[in-house]
């Protein structure tokens, strides 16, 4: 998701970094890329070598007023050179303004100044925060996102294929509904995806046949929640008699999203299969493979181990 | 794949009603993907929760998206749903 330099000003979460802006609306469309901070001290010091100028600076009590401490002709000077590269932006910490002439230059130059009354540290740590959090990548799928026995199970497949009804029932039996339809799934770190439903239609299900239906509403607020870990993706597909489906288990498949591997399993529909069980027991058996015990591999090692005996 | 784009101009913006009649044109063309995008954000066609989630309003710039059989019949007659402003008595479905 995109996040600019107005919105480190006006969008507002858990911990707000308090900016305000010194330079009017100058540079508030620049779009953020970087999560990491420069602090400019070295190049107030008239160090310009491998200057980070892409990044936002931070200025703390201590650039300030080594800064402010300059001789004028030498402030003069190391603001010249510290506007002549394209600098992204800005801010203060403490609530310590920047000399006039240092917002007029900025001005100028469409560089963004901006000031925070927090601490240094407290600064740069939410900011880095927020940033990286707006930089995750985000993908939205068609599927539907239940929490079973707390283990977070995507459903795919076309549509009318069966998955809300799935859902439904793992409802009724006790599990948790987080979006149906649309998953809009989060890239949390390189191993972990989280899923959580369009705000709009939030915990609402559509069933053909009765229409649009409000889980929460029905069923109670036990049986919703907001945002889960991805840890298994069950694909349902009609009943293909040439497809070859897993018999054994010995193998693990995984299905890829946004460069995250989650393990995968694939469902062919038939009448009289029960999918919500069928989801609710692959979802106990990745559980267990989780803890390390694999049921296929364990009953293949014993027939081994049995037929090695029988040998001798 | 044929696509095309459109301004939705139904002044309550696609609400229930005017999303099903977009999902039940989609729904005929069984062996067709169709697909609405809004900025990065694509629907299924052919699912009203997709497409109400879009949270498409008055104004709103739209490409309809279709793959498969008959791929243009269905992107035009969604367009000229909306085009006529949901108007049944135009639209026979």
């Amino acid at each position: 998701m995109k996040i600019t330099v107005k919105d480190l000003i006006y969008q507002r979460s858990e911990f707000d970094l308090e900016l305000t802006s010194l330079t009017d609306e100058t540079g508030f469309g620049k779009e953020i890329i970087f999560a990491d901070i420069n602090r400019p001290g070295l190049c107030l010091a008239g160090a310009f070598e491998h200057f980070a100028h892409d990044r936002i600076q931070i200025f703390g009590k201590g650039e300030s007023s080594y800064f402010n401490n300059l001789s004028s002709d030498v402030r003069k000077k190391v603001m010249k050179e510290f506007f002549s590269f394209d600098v992204f932006c800005c801010i203060f910490s403490h609530g310590v303004r920047p000399p006039a002439d240092f917002i007029d230059t900025a001005i100028q130059k469409k560089v963004p100044v901006l000031v925070s009354p927090l601490s240094t540290a407290d600064l740069i740590d939410i900011l880095t925060r927020k940033i990286r959090n707006s930089l995750l990548p985000i993908v939205n799928v068609h599927g539907t996102l239940v929490d079973v026995f707390g283990f977070g199970v995507l459903l795919l497949g076309k549509s009318g294929i069966g998955k809300s009804e799935t859902a439904l029932e793992l409802i009724e039996r006790g599990h948790r509904l987080i979006a149906d339809d649309i998953v809009e799934i989060k890239k949390l770190d390189e191993n972990t995806i989280a899923g959580t439903g369009s705000h709009l239609i939030r915990h609402h299900i559509e069933i053909r046949g009765l229409g649009i239906l409000n889980i929460r509403d029905i069923y109670g607020i036990i049986s919703v929640r907001n945002r889960k870990k991805i840890e298994l993706i069950v694909s349902l597909e009609e009943w293909n008699y040439m497809a070859d489906y897993d018999r054994s288990g010995i193998d693990e498949n995984f299905y890829e999203i946004i460069g995250v591997k989650v393990p995968h399993v694939l469902l062919p529909v038939r009448p009289g299969r029960n999918i919500p069980i069928i989801v609710e027991t692959a979802a106990l058996n990745q559980r267990l493979k989780k803890m390390g015990v694999h049921s296929a591999r364990e009953l293949d090692a014993k027939i081994q181990n049995w037929m090695r005996m029988e040998k001798q | 794949m044929f696509e095309k784009e459109i301004v939705v101009t139904h002044d309550a913006g696609l609400h229930a009603r005017p999303a099903t009649m977009i999902v039940k044109i989609a729904m005929q063309y069984d062996s067709c993907e169709v697909y609405m995008i809004k900025d990065k954000d694509e629907a299924n066609a052919k699912s009203i929760m997709s497409v109400l989630g879009l949270g498409i309003s008055n104004g709103t710039k739209l490409l309809v998206r279709a793959e498969g059989v008959n791929e243009t019949e269905v992107v035009e007659r969604i367009c000229k749903l909306i085009e006529t402003d949901f108007d049944k008595d135009k639209n026979a479905l």
